[in-house]
């Protein structure tokens, strides 16, 4: 198990009356990284975090957080740990202020004026500070899911484990949390699981991919989306046959699709020699005066075109 | 945005890790002006008033023109003592305040743990010790001093003022923690079921059968009567009245098995509900 990692699995595994629900799972989480935690319903994630958060016991493997190992150390890893529920639910009398007030009090017996001020920096953060004082029963799913995110991170915490921080926003509240997960990377670790791969691209450095409780990804993100193959992207006019042919015999082609829509036709190119493409190929597709190039460029891939091809499921995005 | 202000974290590992913050929001809960002068009042009107009645009634109902001089005699002598308004006060109150127990209990572990308030509560350095035992000091909280000593107490003053009985007090508060007793048996019976079950059907199911067929099964059971918790406060013994009665008036108790019984069974339903919540996966 390599060991530069604030979380570590090893094998992780979980079963239900024998049926596995996570399977061998060993991943890494980066120190001071945003960690996009993937995979289809009922892949594993929430098992995973769980089985992190000490609320379950694994049946196989090990885990450890901070150097720790999640099953013996399970209390002093929650002292520096911030956890924020799928579905969020809170004691329904309290007021957003109480229940922060409630929660930091497992962290600090700080003086009330100090916990205060940290309550205050914890609503303003969210943006809950003019809902405040009223009782969460009144609260919306986004409102309850910011309350969330601010219990979450009240003690300061060296890792935050957010389980679909997301899922119950809107767009803009969407676009607040993944701010609010911006500005917090500042001082914490992000381990988080989500739907939303948009998302993932957008605030996250690496992705871990889980799917039928097996993990099949792991990496930095650039280094998922730019993979060691480069697609190409090219629109012709002409013979495409002819030149889908030619295409094919060249050594630096690993595959090409052609792709036809609204008259118009299109190969996606991937490549194992990203120079002898850009050299050579729209010299290729035109040798023989059949055809001509109306579009070259490289093409973007996107972590839900890597998502589906992994887990062969499309996302909810 | 950087915190301003330092954090100390002041908290060191140890097995009630977190019993203080969640023990504050239990009495919290139940000290709230509105609900403490609800309950206050509920108990005190249901329980006292019963009492009120069993006390003033019966001379009403003893002095009627029509009953033949020998009846009114042997009515006279079974209530003219202080046995049968202080039996039926506790059997009362007992029967009451154990299904109460249940029916507050009941929620304790199973609604927590269903709407996910207790994942959340142990993914912060609490242990599962102290949220266990934050709900039954909630609950002993609520029965000593919003039930129990408050009509209790009252219930005292009624005997001694209204029925006129010699009761001394200080036997009298010796005897209270024996309706504890029994109400904690059942209460403590409702939070180890909490911890087994999933369907309130078993964790309310159970401890009311046990409560409201005491005849029944007590009959059923009678060579093993000593070792049930009902001659605490709700089943005769030999010398027709309850342990709690005798106690308060001063008598030696026919037997002490369903004490040492009943605390038995407290002892092990509450370390039954611990281990089992120590496994309980949420």
């Amino acid at each position: 198990m390599p060991d530069n990692g604030i979380i570590q699995t090893d094998k992780l595994s979980k079963s239900y009356r024998k049926q596995p629900v996570l399977d061998t799972v060993s991943l890494s989480v980066d120190h001071h990284s945003i960690c996009g935690f993937l995979g289809p319903n009922g892949a594993g994630k929430t098992t995973t975090i769980k089985l992190l958060l000490g609320l379950i016991k694994p049946s196989s493997g090990s885990a450890t957080i901070f150097g720790k190992d999640i099953v013996r150390d399970s209390l002093a890893i929650r002292q520096r740990i911030g956890y924020l529920s799928q579905q969020p639910n809170y004691y329904g009398h309290m007021t957003a202020r109480e229940t922060l007030a409630f929660t930091i009090r497992f962290f600090s017996r700080d003086a009330v004026r100090k916990t205060d001020q940290r309550i205050d920096e914890a609503l303003e953060l969210v943006g809950l500070m003019d809902k405040a004082d009223r009782p969460i029963k009144a609260f919306s799913g986004g409102e309850r899911q910011r309350l969330g995110i601010a219990q979450a991170q009240i003690n300061q915490p060296d890792l935050l484990i957010l389980d679909e921080p997301a899922a119950a926003l809107d767009p803009l509240g969407r676009r607040d949390v993944l701010d609010i997960m911006k500005r917090l990377r500042e001082r914490t670790t992000i381990f988080y699981s989500t739907h939303i791969l948009e998302d993932v691209q957008r605030v996250s450095d690496s992705v871990v991919i889980l799917n039928g409780g097996k993990l099949i990804a792991q990496a930095p993100i650039h280094q998922l989306i730019n993979s060691d193959k480069p697609i190409y992207s090219v629109t012709i006019r002409g013979n495409a046959p002819s030149v889908e042919s030619r295409l094919r015999q060249q050594r630096w082609i690993d595959n090409v699709q052609l792709i036809q829509q609204n008259g118009v036709t299109s190969f996606d190119v991937t490549v194992n020699d990203q120079s002898a493409a850009e050299a050579n190929m729209i010299n290729t597709i035109i040798a023989d005066g059949e055809a001509t190039v109306s579009g070259f460029s490289r093409k973007q891939q996107q972590l839900e075109d890597i998502f589906i091809e992994l887990t062969g499921e499309k996302s909810h995005a | 945005m950087r915190s301003t202000t330092a954090f100390e974290n002041s908290e060191r590992n140890h097995v009630l890790m977190g019993f203080m913050p969640l023990i504050n929001k239990e009495l919290g809960e139940l000290l709230r002006p509105r609900s403490l002068l609800i309950q206050l009042l509920g108990w005190t009107l249901f329980l006292n008033g019963f009492l009120l009645v069993t006390l003033l009634v019966p001379r009403e109902f003893v002095d009627r023109p029509e009953l033949e001089p020998a009846e009114r005699a042997e009515l006279m002598e079974f209530i003219s003592g202080p046995e049968t308004p202080v039996m039926v006060f506790f059997l009362i109150t007992g029967m009451a305040m154990a299904i109460a127990a249940v029916v507050t209990l009941q929620d304790a572990i199973i609604q927590e743990k269903q709407t996910g308030t207790a994942a959340w509560i142990l993914s912060k350095p609490v242990t599962r010790l102290s949220f266990i035992m934050s709900k039954l000091g909630g609950h002993l909280f609520r029965l000593v001093f919003i039930i129990v000593l408050p009509q209790t107490l009252l219930a005292f003053v009624q005997l001694r003022l209204i029925g006129e009985f010699d009761i001394n007090l200080a036997s009298y508060l010796m005897a209270l923690p024996m309706l504890l007793l029994f109400v904690l048996s059942f209460s403590t019976l409702t939070l180890m079921l909490g911890t087994w079950f999933e369907s309130r059907a078993y964790i309310i199911g159970i401890p009311f059968f046990l409560i409201i067929a005491y005849q029944p099964l007590t009959m059923m059971l009678s060579p093993i009567n000593d070792a049930l918790p009902y001659k605490l406060v709700m089943m005769s013994t030999d010398s027709g009245t309850t342990l709690i009665t005798q106690a308060i008036l001063g008598q030696p108790l026919d037997t002490m098995m369903p004490l040492l019984f009943a605390s038995l069974y407290v002892s092990l339903f509450t370390i039954t509900a611990v281990l089992r919540f120590q496994h309980q996966e949420l």
